[in-house]
């Protein structure tokens, strides 16, 4: 039998329950989870380890968006880690503000939203991930 | 002119020597041995240029010396002014207010450099006819307003010595909007004149009118935005006041439908009835394109009937369309401002001004203010749209569709929720735990269900579903949590009878 490998997943949220929540929810469905209250506690644990996905809220206190995401890009350790944003800003505002610009940039969930619709875009990001990886082989 | 001025110095030399009461034109020609005929005429120049003044006794005029002292040091040659009388005669002439004396006749005896700009030489005149273009008494019937009666009101006030101060708002004849303080003073010779100091104050009026009316637009917008339950009804609302404040003649709303990458008028105000459908439509296509130019370039669009414009094959395209509709409606301008919230363009709000008619720079920096406010209000009523249609689609689901908070309180219920359960109104059901409603097949307790959303985020399976009157039926059951900004917010279940 094939073992199946556990996937982590990072989740920066400055809202305690949501982080709890989604951690606790990813546990239970088989991932690995590192948490991460806001931006620079993000990077810090990046350096540590790397995540197959990161779930990331837009508009936390400390650094800003652009600031998360300019430090991932230029970390070549990190380039195949998928960003999938979880935000309650809309879509389009992101889009106006250059967010959706980056290509490890996969999904964009607004809040509120439902666990199945998270797993869904984990699971396609992962897919996608694995695919991508197989075609460089 | 020689022997003018002295005919002038022996006329005010002889009136006060007939005594206080004054002299009739008979006791001036005795003293000054002047024709009647002659002094009459050099009285009319002497009142005109306001040295002297007559009161009417009977038939009789009886003559003065005008009392106003002000008056007599700006008469003097500067050679011939005291010290004293060069420093005052130089601050009222450069004093950034209008200074201006009236008799008790009304008379205007003196006004200085700044009223001379607004109204030309008007000594010896009346004041009312010469500021106001209206005789005492009148100015309600001509549109003058309350204002004016009021200010007459307070001069009577002061020449009867019931109000010994007064402050007026009031129009000119000129339009102008002028600030008058006045009062009674008692001149060196014991008489009484009227000082009022007047400052012409349009300007900060109505910079203050464009600030209430701006902060009343964005009230209204508001208000607009909280009680409009469609685009079309927000669109006219915000037509109507906004032509309150800038005064346009016609104006549109149009609004980009993404889908279908089109742009529909959703309000228009002042527009003439059209009855050639062809011709109607070919106005719509040009209403469009000005738009569109503006949606896409980002940026207000300006156009001047008659302003030649080179640029961009687009930036032409617009002004083509500019020009023709300015030609069929014969504007002056039209002014097209993109409507955008950050990311998504909403339309464009089109101003048109027809011949004669400017958008002054405030105006359309007013417009551009407003319109994000105009692009945030059409985009919530959006977004409830959407909401109210997706509601829709939930009402009318053969599906039952149900929501519990995070304690599993059932929140909402569908119409089928209720038909699948056998239950007539959703009060029956709402607050009621939603594991009062099912059981697991294998016995095990409804509340795992709750559990086991609560700790994998989703559930799907079957169960038996328990109607109101007790009987039961196998149910397929999808269950998920939703997450909202601050941490879970409720489940949300759908339900389907199992084969």
């Amino acid at each position: 039998m094939t073992k199946v490998e556990t996937k982590t997943v990072m989740i920066v949220d400055d809202e305690p329950d949501v982080l709890d929540t989604v951690a606790q929810i990813l546990v239970t469905n088989g991932y690995k989870t590192i948490e991460a209250k806001d931006g620079q506690e993000c990077l810090d644990r990046l350096r540590e380890e790397i995540p197959d996905i990161i779930l990331l809220d837009i508009m936390m206190p400390g650094l800003t968006t652009e600031e998360i995401l300019r430090a991932i890009e230029k970390d070549n350790r990190l380039s195949g880690v998928k960003i999938i944003f979880l935000t309650a800003i809309h879509m389009p505002e992101a889009e106006e503000g250059g967010l959706l610009a980056s290509k490890q940039v996969v999904d964009f969930i607004e809040k509120p939203f439902t666990i199945r619709r998270m797993i869904d875009a984990i699971e396609k990001a992962i897919c996608c991930f694995q695919i991508l990886n197989v075609s460089r082989i | 002119m020689d022997s003018e001025e002295e005919a002038f110095d022996k006329i005010i030399n002889a009136i006060p020597s007939m005594g206080e009461t004054g002299a009739t034109i008979d006791e001036l020609s005795k003293i000054t041995h002047l024709e009647r005929h002659t002094l009459s005429k050099y009285l009319s120049r002497l009142r005109a240029e306001g040295r002297i003044s007559y009161k009417q006794i009977g038939r009789a005029k009886v003559w003065f010396v005008s009392k106003a002292p002000l008056q007599h040091i700006f008469r003097l040659r500067e050679e011939d002014q005291t010290y004293t009388e060069k420093i005052f005669s130089r601050i009222l002439a450069d004093i950034p207010e209008g200074v201006l004396v009236l008799d008790f006749d009304y008379n205007i005896m003196f006004m200085n450099r700044y009223l001379l700009a607004l109204y030309g030489d008007c000594v010896g005149q009346k004041y009312y006819p010469a500021i106001f273009g209206t005789g005492i008494g009148m100015g309600m019937g001509m549109g003058m307003g309350k204002s004016f009666e009021a200010h007459q009101n307070q001069i009577r006030g002061v020449i009867e010595g019931s109000l010994e101060e007064i402050e007026s708002q009031v129009e000119d004849k000129g339009g102008r909007i002028l600030e008058i303080k006045a009062r009674e003073v008692e001149n060196p010779d014991g008489s009484f004149s009227i000082i009022a100091i007047i400052r012409d104050i349009s300007e900060k009026v109505g910079r203050e009118e464009r600030i209430k009316n701006l902060s009343e637009l964005h009230r209204l917008l508001g208000e607009s935005v909280n009680r409009s339950y469609t685009i079309d009804q927000l669109c006219s609302t915000i037509l109507e006041n906004l032509r309150n404040v800038i005064g346009y003649d016609m104006g549109d709303i149009l609004i980009y439908n993404p889908e279908n990458n089109l742009l529909s008028s959703f309000a228009q105000i002042g527009y003439p009835h059209m009855e050639d459908r062809r011709k109607r439509n070919t106005v719509d296509e040009w209403e469009r394109g000005i738009a569109r130019a503006a949606i896409i370039g980002k940026e207000p669009l300006f156009f001047v009937k008659g302003e030649k414009r080179e640029g961009m094959r687009d930036e032409l395209s617009y002004y083509n369309y500019a020009s023709e509709l300015a030609a069929e409606y014969n504007l002056q301008e039209i002014y097209a401002i993109p409507l955008r919230t950050k990311g998504e363009p909403h339309g464009a709000l089109l101003i048109l001004t027809r011949h004669g008619r400017v958008l002054s720079e405030e105006d359309r920096s007013l417009l551009g203010g407003i319109s994000e406010g105009i692009a945030s209000g059409i985009a919530k009523i959006k977004v409830e749209e959407e909401l109210r249609v997706k509601a829709n689609a939930v009402e009318i689901s053969i599906n039952s569709v149900l929501m519990a908070d995070t304690e599993g309180k059932l929140t909402y219920v569908n119409p089928a929720f209720l038909k699948m359960w056998g239950y007539d109104r959703e009060k029956e059901v709402l607050g009621r735990s939603c594991t009062e409603f099912w059981k697991q097949m294998d016995e095990t307790g409804a509340k795992d269900i709750l559990i086991a959303v609560q700790e994998k985020g989703d559930w799907e399976g079957e169960l038996i579903g328990v109607r109101k009157d007790g009987s039961e039926f196998k149910l397929r059951l999808s269950a998920s949590l939703i997450i909202g900004k601050k941490g879970p917010l409720q489940f949300v279940a759908a339900a389907a009878v199992a084969e």
